[in-house]
């Protein structure tokens, strides 16, 4: 009985033979054309898998860009929004803090989100010591004038700041400040 | 080399998605139809298309 490894090596020496015989003119050429399409047959995935991962890339860099671009040419809109973000979250924040207690017992303790500047001590809210945002300059925090600087250098670049309420559609400034 | 499957998977996903919407009160966006059609399309083809290119380049090869 003959081993099994030698019937595997078979089939190919058969289609090797069979193509010597039938087409002699192309023999030279058919070794080399099965080694290069195997190796492309095994480079594709790989080819694909860096394809995907680069375009995952590429989109990611463009939404970035396109955020940097807003903010270079709407940089006061983008401290209104900040602020509007802020005055919200305070606002939440304070519903949140008035109504979660009368909600839910333990709502100190349970809360994932804790107040800014406050740790959680057993039970009882305290406000921790202050750090380098609460620090006051002239009755005004640093974040303050981090603010205004970083305006100032936008502004150097001439840039024209379009109206907002004209850019938001017509809304008035007081809806926009919660 | 990876454009027809793309452009195929986003028409079946699109076709999958208004038809999930359509059948569907509860669904907004439908992006978890979308993306399961995606994924099963892709599952699907990319061994033919991998196979259509393979045979490209061998018969790019002999010519």
């Amino acid at each position: 009985m003959p081993d099994l490894h030698s019937l595997l090596l078979l089939p190919p020496i058969l289609l090797v033979t069979l193509y010597n015989n039938l087409l002699p003119s192309t023999q030279t050429t058919l070794l080399p054309r099965i080694l290069y399409t195997t190796i492309f047959f095994l480079f594709f995935p790989l080819y694909s898998y860096i394809c995907i991962l680069s375009r995952d890339n590429l989109m990611y860099y463009q939404q970035l860009l396109q955020s940097r671009l807003m903010i270079l040419f709407y940089t006061e809109n983008m401290f209104l929004l900040k602020q509007m973000r802020t005055n919200l979250k305070e606002r939440i924040m304070s519903i949140v803090g008035k109504l979660g207690p009368e909600m839910f017992e333990d709502f100190d303790n349970q809360r994932l989100v804790k107040p800014e500047g406050v740790i959680n001590t057993g039970g009882k809210l305290k406000r921790t010591s202050s750090n380098l945002s609460d620090r006051l300059i002239a009755g005004k925090p640093i974040s303050y004038y981090h603010e205004i600087e970083l305006n100032n250098v936008f502004e150097t670049l001439n840039v024209s700041f379009k109206d907002f309420s004209e850019f938001m559609g017509g809304i008035e400034q007081d809806q926009l400040n919660f | 080399m990876l454009t027809p499957l793309g452009i195929l998977n986003r028409h079946l996903a699109e076709k999958a998605r208004k038809e999930a919407l359509a059948s569907s009160s509860v669904k907004v966006v439908g992006a978890d139809v979308m993306a399961t059609k995606k994924l099963s399309t892709t599952i699907m083809l990319y061994p033919v298309i991998c196979l259509t290119f393979t045979l490209f380049f061998f018969y790019l090869l002999s010519s």
